[in-house]
């Protein structure tokens, strides 16, 4: 069976069967007369997906569904309890440490809160310019230069009268711009961008939408978005998986998966966003309950619980994700 | 005079910080709500939505001060009344829901006993029992069974003790709720599930309610007028439908352009250059016309008066002046 996101033999970014559990702390006591295996959170249970080049690829689920856990992993952060990730052809996970140093290169990173990624005793030209100070040979001058002209990339112009201030000075919508163009100053190709417009002030969302996109089509980046939101998801990504407690349910090109959602959870989800239309209201058909602890996920279908469609295979057999129409995977008995 | 079916009218009111710089939170901002009624209050951080929500419930504290205007609660200006005058009145006539629940339940309480402590401090005749018995009431209302009394807030999730908050706020039987982002936090299933309940709710015990957000979504689900403010005036207050079908401040009409949309097929959104104005520091003028697309001369000097735009309609626009006389 192919994987969803790419036919080729070597996708861009092929990540393969991965799991990651968080082991919970236990106390002394409760590990020495423990009779059962610790505890552990299953944050991930067996995603598997590919990333083309230049795809802006979305992984939307609510808290607690494991998107974070999973965008980390695919950036090398943290590494698997189990599975595979291969970027542009290597294993990351089996890299010696001079070929992960090289790797840092082509993965950069974006985070939601803008302020906490700044350190506030750096100016912004020298949080631009970190990246290049351990990662690159450019000299002082030749990367001031390249700063200057990240910082106008960007919208922060003029480049002069941002390079020394402090990000304290800006406003939440030019910091997430700074972090933009720190993440993009080493010349990554591939960017995960973990909620970037969360923290963003409604009137500004829209600029850093088409600010990472404009990016992403001018340097030919790949990006990983991870979001809860699905309207950003739909504007921003060209394919989308949707992930529910650690899993992916539904997996499609953007188009086709608002089209045509078939994975009861998806169409759920698409239900319960709140439509900025008062002609579209209307009585809305929403599951009860809220996502289960990751601790003790449910057996079967993890979305079983609160499906409206639930029958019984759901509860016993997990169901594997399968390619329903063209390009279009979901994993829901419904279908096999 | 005061027309019969107003429940709350906000007259010219203006709120300062003065934390070292001063910040005009709200100025010069005049708002009626009639009984039974949704107002959607709505606008980005900094724009004074929450900070008019806390003075209609009488809880700006220092450095916070009311400078000026009036707040009319069913006939009474609750400017003019006395602390444990508008502490009676707080809870029982007006109460308040707000973004976080976690940080307003105490966490070695059982949920019951919040209820029970609710209550005594503004009937303290009321025997446990009866008020256990309310609780109990409306947290079916809310769908939590009577058996979660006895938990703590940390046995439950964070959809569940904000309808814990909404069951508080819902005990004395008051008749306006302030609900300031009460959803915010949560995620979107939670919230639509939040959101009916409290549409429901509203009708059950026939509530006025102001609903306090920055998410458009949730005003065109829920509101029936909807107010926008910005950088602490009135931009725009008008029905729903106009405000989403004829906008008439340049504001909110480029704010709806720049938000995305599930439904909207292949919609390029518009940017809105520039970001919101730092209190400390506004622009002269109309506070949007650094970022407007249609301002010209007079708006970087002056600033603009609320025009009538139709009908519960207005708008505070230079380009609006003309219209007035065509409706009055």
């Amino acid at each position: 069976m192919l994987p969803p996101g790419g036919r080729r033999i070597s996708p861009f970014l092929e990540v393969n069967s991965l799991r990651k559990f968080f082991p919970v702390q236990r106390s002394l006591i409760a590990q020495v007369f423990a009779r059962s295996p610790p505890d552990a959170v299953h944050a991930v249970d067996g995603v598997t997906f590919n990333v083309e080049r230049g795809d802006v690829f979305g992984l939307v689920g609510e808290s607690g569904s494991g998107k974070t856990t999973a965008g980390r992993i695919t950036a090398g952060l943290i590494s698997p309890t189990e599975g595979h990730v291969t970027f542009d052809g290597v294993e990351i996970f089996s890299m010696g440490k001079s070929e992960l140093r090289k790797l840092r290169k082509r993965i950069q990173l974006v985070y939601q809160d803008p302020l906490s990624s700044l350190n506030p005793r750096m100016t912004i030209g020298d949080a631009v310019s970190e990246p290049l100070r351990y990662l690159s040979d450019e000299s002082a001058s030749k990367s001031r230069e390249h700063v200057s002209d990240l910082l106008e990339r960007v919208g922060l112009s003029p480049a002069d009268s941002f390079y020394f201030r402090y990000p304290h000075q800006l406003s939440g919508g030019q910091r997430q711009r700074v972090v933009i163009a720190r993440a993009l100053s080493i010349g990554p190709e591939y960017l995960v961008a973990d909620e970037p417009v969360a923290m963003v002030d409604v009137s500004v969302r829209a600029q850093i939408m088409d600010l990472l996109l404009t990016m992403q089509r001018e340097l030919n980046l790949t990006i990983l978005l991870i979001t809860h939101d699905l309207a950003v998801a739909k504007y921003m990504c060209n394919k989308i998986a949707v992930m529910y407690l650690g899993k992916i349910m539904e997996y499609a090109r953007t188009e086709d998966l608002f089209r045509n959602p078939l994975h009861p959870y998806t169409q759920a989800l698409l239900a319960a966003v709140p439509i900025p239309d008062p002609t579209k209201r209307s009585l809305k058909k929403i599951p009860s309950g809220e996502i289960p602890s990751a601790l003790h996920p449910p057996d079967g279908c993890v979305f079983n619980p609160r499906c409206p469609r639930v029958f019984g295979k759901c509860s016993i057999e997990v169901p594997s994700l399968l390619e329903r129409e063209p390009g279009h995977y979901v994993a829901c008995h419904l279908y096999t | 005079m005061r027309a019969v079916d107003q429940l709350l009218q906000v007259e010219s009111l203006s709120v300062e910080y003065r934390t070292g710089t001063l910040a005009k939170a709200v100025q010069d901002v005049s708002l009626n709500l009639k009984t039974g009624e949704t107002l959607g209050l709505v606008g980005e951080s900094g724009s004074g939505k929450s900070t008019l929500g806390l003075a209609v419930m009488g809880l700006i504290r220092p450095p916070g001060f009311v400078t000026r205007g009036k707040i009319v609660f069913d006939g009474t200006n609750l400017l003019t009344l006395a602390p444990e005058q508008l502490r009676e009145l707080r809870g029982r006539k007006i109460a308040m829901i707000f973004q976080d629940p976690m940080t307003s339940l105490n966490p070695v309480k059982k949920i019951g006993d919040h209820f029970v402590e609710y209550i005594h401090a503004h009937d303290s005749h009321v025997s446990e029992q009866v008020a256990k018995g309310r609780a109990k009431t409306v947290l079916e209302d809310l769908g939590i069974p009577e058996s979660r009394l006895n938990d703590y807030p940390h046995q439950f999730s964070g959809g569940m003790r904000q309808r814990v908050m909404i069951g508080l706020a819902l005990a004395l039987e008051p008749s306006l709720i302030i609900a300031d982002e009460p959803t915010t936090a949560l995620d979107v299933i939670v919230e639509a599930q939040i959101l009916q309940q409290l549409a429901n709710l509203k009708s059950k015990y026939s509530l006025s309610l102001i609903l306090i957000t920055h998410n458009m979504g949730v005003v065109a689900e829920m509101a029936d007028r909807v107010a926008v403010m910005y950088a602490g005036r009135l931009a725009e207050v008008a029905p729903v439908n106009s405000i989403f079908g004829t906008p008439r401040h340049p504001y909110t009409e480029a704010l709806l352009e720049s938000i995305p949309n599930i439904l909207a097929s292949d919609k390029v959104l518009k940017t809105i250059p520039g970001t919101p104005p730092d209190l400390t520091h506004p622009p002269s003028g109309c506070p949007f016309h650094p970022r407007c697309r249609y301002a010209f001369e007079r708006c970087r000097k002056e600033i603009p008066m609320p025009v009538i735009t139709g009908n519960e309609s207005e708008a505070a626009c230079f380009r609006l002046e003309g219209e007035e006389s065509r409706h009055s």
